[in-house]
């Protein structure tokens, strides 16, 4: 584990296993630590099937490691009530999913907003909404339903999302892998602002080699153990 | 590929379960519905020929021929060669052949003779088989003829009817011997049918032994040789009765086997001296007509319940390929072609209609039983079990609408096999409205069917006129309740909709974020079908209760207010001297009665109560300006005991019943006249009136009220005239104080109505048995109640109006179950997204909640609405096929609160299951599983 000072995430020992069909059991993570440094962007590289997209929905608290702790910004959250979990997942974290994930029945502007109405954003919800898909690129495709919008820009407006309501931590898993060099350049370059301009913090995973340097701490994960890290 | 359709569908266990389940109910009713029209054809035949029997103590499947050979007509032989080959002419076996071969008017003169006996005129004959059939009473069997003596036996009726003895020895000159000499005859013994028969009701007996009262038997070897021989062929009669079990008589062959009976009677007819008659080519032919009605009918009711189950099929498969449309274009982005891809649908909903089928047919005999028991709507009784076929137009329909269903999950796939991954993400985005509603088919729909309801509306009069001819339902008539009925779901479709947007423009700002969302998946999402279908099932289910409740309660209403106005109504043979008045030039003898015993009926146990009536209906009353009118119907009534037997259903007078009956008891001359002696003829409270009974004895009396309506009587009665054509008049009604009209006039014939314990009439039947008692009167309402809930048409329509009613409960159900099954194996991604969101398990619940609560709960109010009003619209029409004589009283729709209660607890119970699953399947849904689901 990386000697982070003041660390928004800290993994201990996370194991997770999966019961096999008669068989043995399957270890997707054999025993990981991890720390993610306070505003800055944590890569969790690794190939398909390395484990670390099981890592990142244990970090996220979407899923429960078999062994192990989790400490988000000082708190335990292995083993957190499902009803703190909520508080969470809605207050001070945020998701962008490897695949897209936008709500299908609402608009771009619906998506982000609906986050703004859950976490009950003081302000004005529809203006930061804009906002946040300004930030992005696609004001101008506010009204468009996911369906009409292409990957990227889906990929976007999850972005869009996962920021609007100024979480302190987002989990990014592989939100490059469906795009293009240069939207995926575009993705990375709106996380590094982010961090730099509002001290958000995000872990993102990635199978691609090309981010490597851009982030400040770098995990590489096989066969469910992490490799190396600086 | 096999391997790869089995495995797919063991992966969407749930898909293929309710698909399965709409396939076999199709099916099953698909098969139900031609087996259950035969059956009960078949139920209704047999039952015309057994009431025959009973009205008739005769068999009706009974053909019978008489051939004599005269003038030169030599038709005894070639009728019998015909008589031999009858079973295949008609087509039935015999049950029974029964050959009477006689010669009759042999003149018979007692050898010794007697004071009271002298030359008879009888029939000598032979009866086939009847030794087997009888028992002596006296004497012995004839036997071997000796000494020239012929033996013979007479039935106990002829003995007495022609005056003989038994062992008493006749001569005739009619018939010689062999030596030319007159035959002799002795009465060897006396018989009756055997106790045997008596026991089984055998049909040997058809003619009982006492209509044989002029002929003496004798053996069929002694007829042969020593009577028919002697040069006797000419006056040689034969007689048969063919008799087949009515049993074999089917919905099939009863058309050809009376066509061939009439064949035969026309073929008998050309020559004078034989002939073939038949009881029941008759009777099929009126069956025929009344089963074309019936049969008409029982289609119709079924219509809706196809269209239902179409829409059923249609909505899950939609679902199914909704959901497939992904897999397909994956398929096909990975190299199928076009026809592998078709090949595998075909083979999958193949082997689904292969199982429907193998486990339909079984559930379409169970269901054909179910309607067979059906008593009333939703009521049944354990009746003799249906005769069910397995015909070849029982598997045509099956299969017919296995075709259909297997076409409508895979023509579909047509379209979306020539889509790829690409276009179909694209499709995906449009968000047009669908083709009915941009063309304003719900409006045009609900505008047809208005139009037809107004168009009815103006033509009762010429429908019921067309029923009465003996027409059937009119099938436009049903067609528009039930394109109304799907008007109405459409038209809930587009206006549902409308209305949850009002609710959510109203509130955006501070919905919740459950709420907010539920409002956006109402409004955006595709899920219209459900709610369709939901207001048609559900406004279907209804207007099949209001339908079926109205056509029983008018028949019983009918039966217990105008024909009969208590348990039983029933009037002795009266005897009078009006002989001794016709004979009396004088004039001075008055005509006089003899009064049956009235309290015997009084005192019969399991009687209530008991009153006497004058029911008078050739009476006359004088009327303003000197006019007389001879319609009119004259009751006396003692009022207390009136008003303890009769009935009069609630609601008709404006006031109760029985404050009439206190009206006229206060004062003797007192009356109650019909409301047309105001309306037309201008009486008032008060005023006085003379009327006069059939006899022309007079009275007058005071009008004490009017009545528009009272037990058994009609206020128009329909006359016809003598061109035929029907004419309706008024019916006016007189109501008197009996004592007073018997103080006037002494005792005239009155009817005796009784109110029995529970209704059971039995009683008066045993009474009326052990007593002897003829009658001219009889109405057993019991009786009439019990053959109305038989009657084919009101029986079969009650058994289908269930079927649809419980078919259209189940489809509720199941379609309810399996929308919101496969709607969240389908949302799975969206509820991950909102886990991770950060939205609690209650809010998602909540948000479900909502949903259901204008989806399905609006749905189920417009749906119970455009029941209800359906019902008050268009039952009215309905009805009108269903009634058999006109009834004067005022039309009621029966809109059966406790089957809308039946049917919305139904759908709740199903609405509280799909909740319960739902839940389960929420708190188990794993976010990151979803998530993984969720991923293409």
């Amino acid at each position: 584990m990386l000697n982070v000072e003041n660390p928004i995430l800290v993994a201990r020992g996370i194991k997770r296993c999966f019961p096999m069909p008669g068989g043995e059991p399957f270890y997707a993570l054999k025993g990981v630590d991890i720390a993610a440094p306070r505003g800055r962007l944590t890569i969790l590289k690794g190939k398909s099937g390395s484990g670390k997209t099981t890592l990142m929905n244990i970090l996220g608290a979407l899923d429960q490691p078999t062994e192990g702790t989790v400490e988000f910004d000082g708190r335990e959250i292995t083993s957190m009530s499902e009803k703190e979990l909520t508080r969470l997942r809605r207050f001070e974290i945020g998701f962008v999913f490897q695949s897209v994930a936008l709500i299908p029945i609402m608009t771009a502007l619906e998506n982000v907003e609906f986050v703004l109405r859950l976490g009950r954003y003081p302000g004005d919800r529809r203006a930061r909404a804009i906002e946040c898909l300004e930030m992005v690129g696609l004001a101008e495709r506010e009204s468009h339903m996911p369906a009409q919008m292409s990957g990227g820009e889906q990929q976007r407006v999850a972005i869009a999302r996962a920021i609007a309501h100024q979480p302190k931590l987002i989990f990014a898993d592989e939100p490059t892998g469906a795009l293009d060099t240069n939207t995926a350049i575009n993705v990375v370059k709106i996380f590094k602002e982010l961090c730099a301009a509002q001290g958000v913090s995000i872990v993102m995973t990635t199978h691609d080699t090309g981010f490597m340097e851009i982030g400040d701490a770098v995990y590489e994960l096989e066969g469910g153990e992490v490799i190396s890290e600086h | 590929m096999l391997r790869f359709v089995l495995q797919k569908l063991r992966n969407k266990k749930w898909l293929v379960a309710s698909l399965l389940i709409g396939n076999i109910l199709l099916v099953a009713i698909a098969a139900a519905s031609p087996m259950y029209t035969k059956a009960a054809l078949q139920r209704m035949l047999t039952r015309t020929m057994s009431d025959y029997a009973q009205e008739h103590s005769r068999y009706p499947t009974t053909a019978y021929i008489y051939s004599s050979s005269m003038s030169g007509h030599k038709n005894l032989e070639s009728d019998a060669a015909l008589v031999a080959g009858l079973n295949q002419r008609l087509g039935v076996k015999p049950m029974l052949l029964l050959q009477n071969r006689f010669i009759s008017n042999v003149e018979l003169y007692p050898e010794l003779t007697r004071v009271n006996g002298g030359a008879v005129t009888a029939r000598v004959g032979t009866l086939a088989d009847m030794e087997q059939h009888i028992q002596i009473v006296s004497g012995s069997l004839y036997g071997e003829t000796t000494d020239g003596v012929v033996d013979a036996i007479v039935s106990e009726k002829a003995l007495v009817e022609l005056g003989m003895m038994q062992g008493e020895i006749f001569t005739t000159n009619t018939i010689q011997n062999a030596a030319g000499e007159p035959l002799r005859i002795r009465i060897a013994g006396v018989f009756r049918a055997s106790e045997a028969d008596i026991e089984q009701g055998s049909q040997f007996w058809y003619r009982t032994p006492s209509s044989y009262s002029d002929q003496l038997f004798v053996s069929e070897q002694a007829f042969t040789s020593d009577i028919a021989a002697k040069n006797l062929q000419d006056e040689e009669r034969r007689v048969w009765y063919y008799i087949f079990d009515y049993n074999d008589l089917t919905v099939d062959n009863c058309g050809a086997v009376a066509a061939a009976a009439q064949a035969l009677t026309a073929e008998f007819k050309e020559n004078y001296y034989h002939s073939f008659s038949d009881y029941f080519s008759g009777l099929v032919d009126g069956y025929q007509v009344e089963a074309a009605r019936v049969a008409a009918t029982l289609r119709i009711l079924q219509v809706p319940i196809y269209v239902l189950l179409f829409s059923f099929i249609f909505m899950v498969s939609r679902q199914m390929l909704e959901i497939e449309s992904g897999e397909i274009s994956v398929i096909k982005s990975r190299g199928a072609s076009r026809r592998q891809i078709i090949g595998i649908y075909a083979l999958q909903s193949g082997l689904l209609e292969l199982s429907s089928l193998l486990l339909g047919i079984p559930l379409a005999m169970l269901i054909c039983q179910i309607i067979g028991s059906a008593n009333a709507f939703l009521e049944f009784v354990s009746r003799s079990s249906l005769r069910l076929e397995l015909t070849g137009t029982v598997m045509l329909y099956a299969l017919a609408a296995a075709a259909v269903s297997m076409a409508a999950m895979v023509i579909p796939v047509f379209g979306y096999s020539s889509t790829t991954v690409v276009s179909r993400k694209q499709s995906k985005s449009r968000h047009d409205k669908p083709l009915w509603q941009r063309l304003y088919l719900d409006v045009i729909l609900l505008a047809i069917s208005l139009y037809g309801l107004y168009t009815f509306r103006g033509q009762e009069a010429q429908i019921t006129a067309k029923v009465q001819a003996g027409a059937g339902l009119d099938p436009l008539i049903y067609l528009a309740s039930s394109l109304f009925i799907v008007a109405c779901g459409l038209l809930a479709l587009r206006i549902i909709p409308l209305i949850v947007r009002l609710i959510y423009t109203i509130g955006r700002r501070w919905w919740s974020p459950s709420l907010y969302a539920s409002y956006l998946w109402v409004l955006r999402s595709r899920g219209g079908y459900i709610m369709v279908f939901l207001v048609v099932t559900i406004a279907l289910g209804i207007f099949n209760a209001s339908t079926a409740r109205t056509v029983n309660n008018n028949e019983i209403d009918r039966i217990c207010y105008v024909d009969g106005g208590a348990d039983v109504v029933l009037m002795e043979q009266w005897t009078d001297n009006s002989d001794a008045v016709a004979d009396d030039d004088t004039g001075r003898t008055k005509l006089a009665y003899n009064e049956p015993d009235f309290n015997k009926y009084a005192a019969l146990p399991g009687v209530e109560s008991a009153t006497r009536v004058i029911c008078d209906t050739g009476a006359s009353a004088s009327l303003e300006g000197a006019r007389r009118s001879n319609s009119v119907t004259l009751m006396g009534i003692h009022t207390r005991e009136f008003g303890q037997t009769a009935a009069l259903k609630d609601g008709l007078l404006p006031e109760h019943f029985y404050s009439y009956l206190n009206a006229i008891s206060q004062k003797s001359n007192a009356v109650l006249v019909s409301e047309n002696f105001r309306e037309k003829y201008g009486y008032q409270l008060g005023d006085s009136l003379s009327y006069r009974d059939s006899n022309g004895n007079s009275a007058r009396g005071v009008i004490y009220g009017f009545v528009d309506y009272w037990p058994t009587y009609s206020a128009t009665a329909t006359v016809r005239e003598s061109d035929g054509t029907e004419r309706e008049t008024d019916n006016l009604l007189i109501v008197a104080n009996l004592p007073y009209l018997q103080a006037q006039w002494g005792v005239t014939p009155y009817q005796v109505w009784l109110r029995m314990k529970d209704g059971d009439t039995a009683p008066v039947y045993e009474l009326i048995e052990r007593q002897k008692i003829s009658l001219t009167e009889f109405h057993d309402q019991t009786a009439d109640l019990i053959s109305m809930k038989n009657d084919p048409a009101i029986q079969g329509t009650n058994g289908i109006l269930t079927v649809g009613f419980v078919v259209a409960l189940v489809l509720c159900a199941v379609g309810f179950l399996i929308y919101w099954i496969l709607a969240i194996q389908n949302r799975a991604l969206q509820f991950g997204i909102f886990r991770a969101m950060g939205m609690s398990m209650g809010e998602i619940i909540l948000m479900l909640f909502n949903e259901q609560l204008y989806v399905s709960g609006m749905s189920i109010a417009v749906g119970v609405g455009a029941g209800l009003l359906g019902s008050r619209l268009y039952v009215p029409l309905v009805q009108l096929a269903y009634v058999k004589a006109a009834t004067p009283l005022p039309l009621e729709v029966s809109l059966g609160g406790s089957d809308v209660i039946r049917l919305l607890i139904a759908v709740l119970v199903v609405v509280a299951l799909c909740m319960c699953i739902l839940g389960t399947i929420i708190r188990k849904l794993k976010i990151a599983q979803a998530l993984k689901l969720g991923e293409d």
